[in-house]
This record gives structure tokens, sequence and C-alpha cells, in this order.
């Protein structure tokens, strides 16, 4: 009986989905969702009591173009932040009043906190854009004239200085083999290694 | 690390991060209305909770629903209060009271695990298969709780074992404190 009565509580899911369409507009299901309005409804949001300090940097080969692309996932409010903190402007992302030179602010900011060594070279990393990802942005940046790939040396130190339990979580893919390493204040450097 | 292991630390952290402690002032509430020969009940309360976050959860991460993070931060630190003014009020009494007490902590559930998914969806994209991040980013999350719980039935047992205070007075102190805690959330003071 008990366990029915658990089950029976399992309608609740579908009768969440109809309502909150209701409130808040169609739910997209693939895709990057549509905006949603003005969503402070119920009063002032408290997005510091419920932080959630990471990141994810994917590092994935592309054999064809010789290149690495670089993938880092990072919530939009920390971002701003941190280029606030370094002196830049209020970008405003993903708003109406989002900066032009916007793209070049979050570039020296990341090309600033990350450094990468591909078999043993230091190299270069170039801003190539960003997407809107809800709450996060997803910054590209790649690494070109890259045509093996045996160890990468990371350095990454994004969001290190403004919040002390700030995860940096990195994926590596290379050729289908794929490696993690989750950095953080006490490492911010990684070291991997491929086809061995 | 493995992939797994990345993305259960993270849960873990997630849930013991002392810098987003509206879910520990949640799991606690929820367990201060039972004293400590009930642990039965609290199990199974942390079990519907749980039941209820791996739902919506796996439903948001997987995008089929979407609910805007400030819209659920609000609706978690309501869950709070809820439950802290249920457990002085004791509106659900007896056999039918205590299935209604796991059904809404369920509910509740619900809601904690949009809370968790808008992040992590934020974060995963849509490029690769969200099955082990999910899961385990959720074993995670579960670990965190039971260790939650437990640190606190360590408290309680030295309220209200040795040092005998009434069950009764020690909800009410705990609950008291997690609704006030909520309450300043819920005006912005976080």
């Amino acid at each position: 009986m008990k366990t029915f009565r658990i089950l029976l509580c399992l309608l609740f899911v579908p009768a969440v989905e109809p309502v909150l369409d209701l409130v808040l507009g169609p739910a997209s299901v693939l895709g990057p969702a549509p905006v949603l309005g003005p969503v402070s409804v119920l009063g002032p949001a408290t997005a510091q009591a419920h932080v959630f300090y990471v990141s994810i940097v994917r590092v994935k080969w592309n054999a064809e173009e010789a290149r690495l692309d670089v993938t880092v996932r990072i919530f939009t409010d920390d971002l701003e932040e941190a280029i606030l903190a370094e002196g830049g402007p209020r970008l405003r992302l993903w708003t109406d009043q989002a900066r032009e030179d916007r793209d070049r602010h979050v570039a020296d900011y990341l090309l600033s906190r990350m450094a990468f060594r591909v078999n043993g070279q230091e190299r270069e990393l170039a801003y190539t854009g960003m997407e809107d990802a809800l709450d996060a942005t997803a910054c590209l940046v790649q690494i070109t004239n890259v045509d093996r790939v045996e160890t990468i040396e990371v350095e990454n130190r994004i969001l290190i200085d403004m919040f002390d339990t700030q995860a940096n979580v990195m994926r590596f893919e290379v050729g289908g083999e794929k490696k993690y390493v989750n950095l953080g204040k006490g490492t911010v450097k990684g070291l991997v290694r491929f086809g061995s | 690390m493995s992939e797994f292991q990345v993305y259960l630390q993270i849960g873990f952290d997630h849930i013991s991060d002392l810098n987003a402690y509206d879910h520990i002032v949640f799991i606690i509430a929820l367990c201060a209305a039972y004293p400590l020969n009930r642990w039965r009940s609290v199990l199974l309360l942390v079990t519907a909770f749980t039941i209820g976050h791996s739902i919506t959860l796996a439903l948001a991460t997987m995008r089929v629903i979407l609910v805007p993070s400030d819209l659920v931060e609000t609706l978690i630190l309501l869950t709070i209060l809820a439950t802290c003014l249920m457990n002085v009020y004791r509106p659900f009494e007896g056999k039918i009271g205590r299935k209604t007490s796991y059904g809404l902590a369920l509910f509740f559930g619900l809601i904690h695990g949009l809370g968790f998914s808008n992040y992590l969806r934020a974060l995963l994209g849509m490029e690769e298969s969200i099955i082990v991040p999910l899961l385990s980013f959720n074993i995670g999350l579960e670990l965190g709780q039971l260790m939650i719980v437990g640190l606190f039935t360590v408290a309680a047992f030295v309220f209200l074992r040795v040092l005998g205070t009434p069950h009764r007075q020690w909800n009410l102190f705990v609950s008291g404190a997690a609704a006030g805690v909520s309450a300043m959330l819920l005006l912005g003071a976080g």
C-alpha cells in the first residue's frame, strides 16, 4: 500500500509539465530554450544560497582539421563577475543590452586563465566565439596545427581567484579515447597522455 | 580520473557545500520531526525525496522540462519553510498522515531536482551522452545527503539521549532555525 501511494505520487510528474507550460510558456525539448521573460515571480532571487561553482572544459582533437577544439562551459553570471573583478565592464551577455565588445573581454579573460602544452610544446589559444547555453555560456577556443596528440599539459585558473570552491572539470577526447581531470584551487595543472 | 568519479565528486560537493546550504537545511528540517527510534520513517522520507529529485534531475537535464533557476530557487526555499511549518503544526497525524508526509517529501524532491539539474544541464551541453554524468552526479548527491542525515543524527543523539532534551523541543528548535534561514533567503538577504 505504501509503495502504491508513492507510485501514485509519481503522477505529479506529468502534472507538473502542463502547469509549467501554462505559467512559463512551452518548454523546449531540444536546443536552446526560449527566453522565459522575467523569472523572479515569487520574490528576489537568492543566487548566493545555491551556488554551484563548476566549469567544464572540453578538449577534443579534430584529426581532419589538425586542431584541438576547446569548449569552455562557464556560468554566465560567474564569467561576468570575473570580468568585472578584472576591471572590465558588465557585459550583460545574452540580453538586449549586451556590449558590442563582449567577445574581446571574454577572450581576454579566458586566454589569460588557460595555458596548453601539446606534446611538450607551449601552444597559442585562439578564441573563436561563444554561444548561449541557458545559465551558462559556451566559449569556443582553438589550437591549430595539431597533427598528433601524445600529451596535453594544461593549466586552468578560470574563476580560481573568484571562488574558493571552484572546480574546473577538464574532459579530453583524442581519437575516441577520453580522459578526465578535475582541477581546482589546490591543483590548477593537469597532464593527460594518449595512445600509450 | 574517470567520468564517473568526476561527476560523483561534483554531486557530493554540491549537496554538502556549506555555501549552498539550502539543500542541507531542507534535509535537516525533514529529519527534525522524527525521534531517533523512528529512523525507518526518516529513511523512507529521504528515499521519497531522492526518488523525486532523481526524476526531475533526469527530465530537466534531458530538457523535457525547463524551469528558470530563479523560480526554482524560490520554490526550494518555500519547501523548507513548508516543511518547518509542518514540523511545528503537525497537520498530518497517524498512518495516513505519515503517507502524506512521504508524498510531500517526494513532491519537494521534484522541486529540488529542478535545482540540481539547471546547473548540470547548463554545463553538460547536448553533444554527448549524459547518462554517466547524470547517474554519477545523482549518486554523489545521495552520498552527500546520507552524510548530512548521519551528521544530523549524531547531533540529535547528543541532544535527545545524552542531554535528555524532549524531542518536541528539539524539533521546534531545529525547525525554527531552518525556517529563519529560509525566510532570510526568501527575503533576498542570503
